[in-house]
């Protein structure tokens, strides 16, 4: 059921991508999946999501789950350095995936930093309303 | 770890074999089989099976015409519109001719066009709007087309001002930027600029926009003495987001 919701949201994500917003949602959800849910399965979210998008948005296959997949490893290397769930690790990965991304995706160095910025902040309020999640969750327990 | 290496390196080798065609026809069976019709099933309590089967089928044909009808008048409309622009451009290119394609998807710099290959679509089309340059497609597949803005930063134009003075426009993203333009022509606020013929871009290639095509209108000058060349900031006449159509011209 928890796997069925969390596909859910990336691809909600991935569908919003595609069709409303311009900043990276996908890979921003992606990010926050493989911060908090350990697996394989994220890698490979990561690769049908990619591919998905380059059919959808008329790109060559295999561009969007490169740079995706790549993000993934960046992060999960560091990932074992620094604690995951640490803001200042969370907003900066995700900062630096974005920027990349974009910056692949729409060549604009203006455009990449102001959708960076918003996918950042948007990392940052969903790493702040998962922890609330968690913490409720472990009072209550107790 | 050595899973995800893998998949990163199969991610880039269907890149390199999309480039040179390879995948073309497992990735039109993909888009095809994506291209799938989103039916609300709606099934009011009481009715017998065979009365809500055939109301349902009555409602989503009606529902059908519903939209075909919305989606007749809204391209009338704009064909009504593009009818008087046509003219114009008749005037500067009487061989032309356009095809009509429906804004499946914007992602600026970028659109999604419901035309592809099988309709004629090819790289390098102009696609316009009410004579107003829109963008030019940069990459086709089967049943859809991407369509790079004009705004897109890179882009590069030739273009002169409706006072004759000759320049290039750049994108900006948002906006864009009339430059080289000799301090010797006059440049004024409001001013249309249009696209003058093609230019040739960093690889050589023809950038191909048609002329006479409007890009927008110059909202500030940049003069400075002593420089060879003066700039403009350059607004477009359309608001990329309200584009629900737009014309390719083959």
């Amino acid at each position: 059921m928890k796997f069925m919701s969390l596909l859910l949201v990336v691809f909600s994500a991935a569908l919003l991508e595609i069709a409303v917003v311009s900043p990276p949602l996908t890979i921003v959800v992606l990010l926050m999946v493989s911060l908090y849910r350990k697996g394989d399965y994220v890698f490979w979210l990561a690769f049908f999501l990619g591919i998905l998008l380059d059919i959808l948005q008329v790109r060559f296959l295999g561009t969007t789950s490169s740079l995706f997949l790549l993000v993934l490893f960046i992060s999960s290397l560091y990932e074992r350095k620094v604690t995951s769930r640490n803001p200042f690790f969370v907003g900066g990965i995700i900062f630096l995936a974005s920027f990349l991304y974009s910056l692949l995706t729409f060549d604009n160095l203006r455009l990449s930093l102001s959708q960076s910025l918003w996918s950042a902040f948007l990392a940052l309020f969903l790493l702040l309303i998962f922890n609330t999640l968690i913490n409720r969750t472990r009072v209550s327990l107790e | 770890m050595k899973k995800i290496l893998v998949l990163i390196a199969f991610s880039i080798l269907l890149y390199g074999a999309d480039r040179t065609g390879l995948l073309e026809r497992p990735k039109n069976l993909l888009e095809k089989a994506l291209s799938l019709r989103i039916i609300l099933n709606f099934s009011p309590s009481g009715q017998t099976g065979e009365e809500r089967e055939r109301l349902r089928k009555e409602n989503l044909e009606l529902l059908a015409k519903i939209i075909d009808q919305k989606k007749l008048l809204a391209e009338n409309e704009a064909l009504r519109i593009q009818l008087g622009a046509k003219k114009e451009l008749a005037e500067s290119s009487s061989s032309q001719k356009l095809l009509p394609a429906r804004v499946l998807s914007l992602n600026i710099p970028f659109l999604i066009i419901d035309k592809g290959k099988e309709d004629g679509m090819r790289v390098g089309m102009n696609a316009i709007y009410k004579n107003i340059l829109v963008g030019q497609v940069s990459q086709v597949s089967e049943k859809r087309a991407r369509i790079e803005l004009v705004t897109r930063s890179g882009n590069k134009i030739l273009a002169k001002t409706e006072r004759g003075a000759l320049g290039i426009v750049f994108g900006q993203g948002g906006g864009m930027l009339l430059d080289n333009v000799p301090l010797s022509e006059n440049l004024e606020e409001k001013d249309l600029v249009l696209t003058a013929g093609s230019l040739t871009n960093e690889k050589g290639e023809e950038t191909g926009f048609l002329p006479n095509l409007l890009i927008g209108r110059i909202s500030e000058v940049f003069k400075k003495e002593g420089e060879l060349f003066q700039q403009a900031q350059i607004l477009t006449l359309l608001d990329f987001r309200k584009l629900e159509i737009v014309f390719l011209v083959i």
